[in-house]
């Protein structure tokens, strides 16, 4: 008797343990509300409303503003919030003469909180938001540059159960909803293109790699300067990436930006270049144009009579001759020598000018000596610490020093083109 | 032939009923144990010596040639049988009785040209041997019977197994009758160790089982458990070769089966190489090997065939198609309701995409659709042969299609699910595959509960039980879990045939090397 009620207590634990518990977070696929893509925009009062009102009639994507949160709470709104909703009848493959439905929708929400935009947005759409296959990130430049909103914003991003460390951040000097809105043509997504675009270092030199929300909590939480990807030219058809939005450590907010040649520098500088192409002058008259195909570099540090370190560069870049204009024959070893020398130059301007800029301008270690330092002279690092970006400002007195070597391997199919 | 029978008397036993000395009685009586059926003849005779006698035996399963032999034999005047061969005889065979009064049988069976004869004096005997295909002689004024070796019937010729069909190794399969078998095994193993041990199980259906291995090789210990096993079957009529497979199964509440059938006799052959133990039943093509481990399932004859390393690449296949058959509708409900993040973006839209408009949710839509594969597969096996595959093949896509145009399920499901038959398909062993698919259900109602939770927990509850089977005494996880790193040769993996030197350790075998190492070929020399 006792063994069968025993058994009979077993049977009700485990199935009273299925019961409860089964099933309770059981969510269809097609009830989700994919959000590939978020566009944070900094609110302007007023003048905002108008601007929105049109844009919800006149966008053929479907784009639907919100404004209908009313005039109180948009008063106090800090940020207008763009999501990208995926649409999934648009996503499938469909024969060629259907007429092709928007693969998403845009939904703009007002607000000072992240979570509560996300339930307004719930009050919206037929399908709950789902941010695990997010995409993009996009701040606008107003947002990155008001003291406190950039970390307060990305809060968010990284604390819910639902985000992932993996989504790219990017910053616009233009609209944020703009650059959502591009959609080039054979993309269905604008979400998924510029995630796309973001990772073609390989064939550009001047595309930062690609930054993750992770990575730039560790930098926020290190208190030290990082880079984020700039995306601009938000157009219909496309959208640029190029450029870098210098972070400061001090602030953690937005300082300004290096533009596609100072990023290249930096790319260097970071042993970051996949690919890409450099320029060069040959002579008076003559260009020519190199395409890295290797690099490699090393970092020497050497202490001055001060104290402070001064950083030695070599870089070594291998690479091919892809165009040349009023070059003499590309064969001949004298012009070789010599493109090498115009090459390793003009890369040690762009070099130059990022050094320039991050040291006497913005002040922001974004080269990452300071990792550098915390790691091959620890005890140096750890005296002077307080003072590398902030108080005796240390990283904008270093000596940096650039040597650039450039091999050109191959000089193409033809040596001449013109006698 | 001898027969250990743990039945030793049939029900319809007459305990110590012998053989009356009067022809005509034992005629009558004969007539009237048997109801005088039409397939009973009893022919009178009348000997070349004058005796008078009778031959009784059952049409159809005593083969014709053999008998006109007889009875030409017995009509003949060269089987004159005088008082003295009469009397010689019944001087070897019935001393005991020692009255000398001609209740002996007074033809020699030697004299006889049919390689078995054998004297009775049993009713129980003489009725089985005819219902079993003998000729039974009496002779007037003898209490004793002579049973001759007439068997022979219409059987099934030797054909190429349709369960289990290889591209590359023999081609001829078992057939219902054990004599074949015996002579199929014998032919592949010409081992004078083969033993053969005879059985008679089932009270009224008297099925004759053959307990075959390699003695000097296999575990004495495994021999004498399975006969042990044998033993204890008591049950009117085994059919076929399941009713003893579930008999002595080591736990007949698990899924997963722990005795191998097959229908091939090089895979019976190979296994009693092995060690292993390999149980002939009368009645069925199917034959039964013990012990076996989970690997066993994974493995095809063919393996050793072909190149050792097509064969590894194919079992790592299998392994693969097993998981595949078990876990992938799971999977999918998993996936589909519960972890959408787990899926890459573009396939999350584009299922959600297709999902569009299907009115059942995802865990439906499953069960469903293997439902119907199941009753697809089922109906297919019922049908003629011609027009079973052509459902089985036809009827899928048709179904599977129409349901997708229809809306009721999306095309990801239909591909899931022909998947999922495709990948059980390529599963060697028939019993197996049955297994993984009765257990795909269990796994896809554990998703449907608690997710990739619950196929995890699935897994769990599965691998312990799995630890815990035992065939035959040995661990059913094969060299896996006691680690026998040795037996990994031919595990996933076959190495070479000539790396392959000893048995499988797992098995306890006598003799545990199958090729003879450098040393040991000089120490034969």
């Amino acid at each position: 008797m006792r063994i069968r009620s025993r058994r009979r207590i077993a049977f009700l634990f485990v199935a009273s343990s299925i019961a409860l518990s089964g099933c309770w977070d059981r969510v269809e696929i097609d009830q989700r509300g994919f959000i590939v893509g978020v566009g944070v925009d900094a609110v302007i009062q007023e003048v905002d409303e108008s601007s929105a009102e049109e844009e919800s009639g006149s966008t053929p994507s479907g784009e639907q503003t919100n404004s209908a949160s009313n005039k109180k709470q948009n008063k106090k709104a800090k940020y207008k919030v763009t999501y990208q909703v995926v649409t999934p009848s648009g996503m499938k493959a469909e024969n060629a003469n259907a007429q092709p439905t928007a693969a998403y929708f845009h939904l703009t929400v007002e607000g000072t909180t992240f979570s509560t935009m996300e339930a307004n947005l719930a009050q919206r759409m037929s399908r709950a938001p789902f941010f695990e296959h997010l995409k993009v990130l996009i701040f606008s430049e107003a947002v990155a540059r008001r003291p406190g909103d950039f970390a307060e914003a990305i809060d968010y991003f990284l604390r819910d159960s639902q985000m992932r460390r993996s989504t790219k951040v990017m910053v616009t000097p233009n609209k944020a909803s703009e650059i959502l809105s591009t959609q080039p043509p054979g993309e269905r997504l604008p979400s998924a293109y510029l995630e796309l675009v973001s990772s073609n270092g390989a064939n550009s030199s001047r595309i930062l790699p690609h930054t993750r929300i992770g990575e730039v909590q560790e930098s926020l939480l290190k208190n030290k300067s990082f880079g984020i990807q700039t995306v601009s030219n938000g157009s219909r058809t496309y959208s640029t990436l190029n450029g870098t939005a210098v972070f400061s450590g001090r602030s953690n907010r937005l300082i300004g930006f290096l533009d596609g040649r100072e990023t290249a520098g930096l790319n260097f500088l970071r042993d970051s270049i996949k690919g890409g192409h450099i320029e060069f002058p040959y002579g008076d008259e003559g260009r020519g144009v190199f395409i890295v195909q290797r690099m490699t570099r090393r970092m020497r540090v050497s202490f001055g009579k001060d104290g402070l370190p001064a950083f030695d560069y070599h870089i070594e870049v291998q690479g091919s001759l892809n165009e040349a204009y009023q070059i003499p024959d590309t064969l001949s070893e004298k012009t070789l020598y010599r493109m090498d020398e115009y090459v390793g130059q003009s890369i040690k301007q762009l070099i130059e000018s990022a050094i320039v800029k991050l040291q006497k301008q913005y002040r922001c270690d974004v080269i990452e000596l300071a990792d550098y330092m915390s790691r091959k002279h620890h005890r140096w690092w750890s005296k002077h610490r307080g003072q590398w970006e902030r108080g005796d400002d240390l990283f904008s007195q270093v000596p940096i020093h650039v040597q650039v070597k450039a091999h050109i391997h191959r000089t193409g199919n033809i040596n001449i083109s013109e006698e | 032939m001898e027969y250990k029978s743990p039945a030793e008397k049939g029900p319809n036993s007459q305990t110590g009923r012998v053989p009356a000395a009067s022809l005509a009685e034992n005629v009558q009586y004969m007539k009237d144990q048997l109801q005088s059926p039409e397939d009973l003849l009893i022919k009178s005779i009348v000997m070349a010596a004058g005796q008078k006698g009778a031959v009784a035996c059952i049409d159809g399963l005593v083969d014709k040639q053999l008998k006109v032999q007889i009875l030409q034999t017995l009509m003949q005047e060269r089987l004159s049988i005088d008082s003295a061969g009469a009397k010689s005889n019944e001087a070897e065979q019935g001393a005991e009785e020692g009255d000398g009064s001609g209740d002996g049988m007074p033809v020699e069976a030697g004299k006889i040209p049919v390689q078995d004869a054998r004297y009775s004096t049993d009713w129980d005997d003489i009725l089985l041997s005819i219902l079993t295909g003998d000729t039974a002689l009496f002779v007037e004024g003898a209490k004793e019977v002579l049973l001759l070796g007439s068997k022979g019937w219409k059987s099934r010729a030797v054909e190429e197994p349709q369960t289990e069909t290889i591209i590359r190794g023999p081609r001829d399969g078992f057939t219902e009758d054990i004599r074949t078998n015996t002579a199929l095994l014998r032919r592949r193993v010409k081992d004078v160790n083969l033993r053969f041990e005879s059985f008679r199980i089932g009270r009224r259906g008297r099925k004759d089982v053959i307990v075959a291995y390699l003695n000097g090789v296999v575990n004495p210990q495994l021999v004498e458990e399975v006969k042990r096993r044998i033993t204890t079957i008591d049950i009117d009529d085994p059919e076929g070769s399941g009713y003893i497979e579930q008999w002595i199964t080591d736990r007949y509440w698990s899924p997963y089966p722990q005795i191998l059938n097959t229908e091939r006799p090089d895979k019976v052959a190979g296994a009693i190489m092995q060690g292993k133990v390999a149980l002939l039943i009368d009645g069925t093509p199917f034959q039964l090997i013990m012990p076996i481990m989970l690997s066993s399932f994974i493995q095809s004859p063919e393996d050793y065939y072909q190149n050792w390393i097509l064969s590894s690449v194919l079992r790592i296949l299998r392994v693969i198609s097993a998981f595949v058959a078990l876990f992938l509708p799971g999977l999918y409900i998993a996936l589909l309701e519960y972890h959408h993040g787990l899926l890459p973006s573009k396939l999350a839209f584009s299922i959600a995409g297709t999902r569009e408009g299907v009115p059942f949710p995802a865990v439906v839509e499953t069960f469903l659709m293997e439902t119907t594969l199941e009753l697809l597969r089922e109906a297919g096996i019922r049908l003629p042969k011609p027009i079973g595959q052509t459902i089985g093949v036809v009827g899928g896509l048709v179904i599977g299609e129409a349901a997708v145009t229809a809306g009721i399920v999306s095309p990801v499901m239909v591909v899931v699910v022909a998947v999922t038959a495709i990948a059980s398909f390529a599963i060697p062993s028939y019993g197996f595959a049955v297994s993984i698919r009765l257990l795909r259900f269990g796994i896809m109602l554990a998703a449907a509960i608690f997710g990739l939770y619950g196929i995890v927990l699935a897994l769990i509850m599965n691998c312990i039980h799995l630890a815990n089977l035992k065939s035959f005494g040995v661990a059913y996880t094969g060299p896996l879990a006691p680690l026998r790193l040795g037996d990994w040769r031919d595990f996933i993996i076959r190495v070479p045939v000539m790396n392959m030197v000893k048995r499988p350790a797992i098995l306890e075998t006598m003799d545990e090397v199958r090729i003879n190492t450098d040393d040991q070929g000089e120490k034969n020399k």
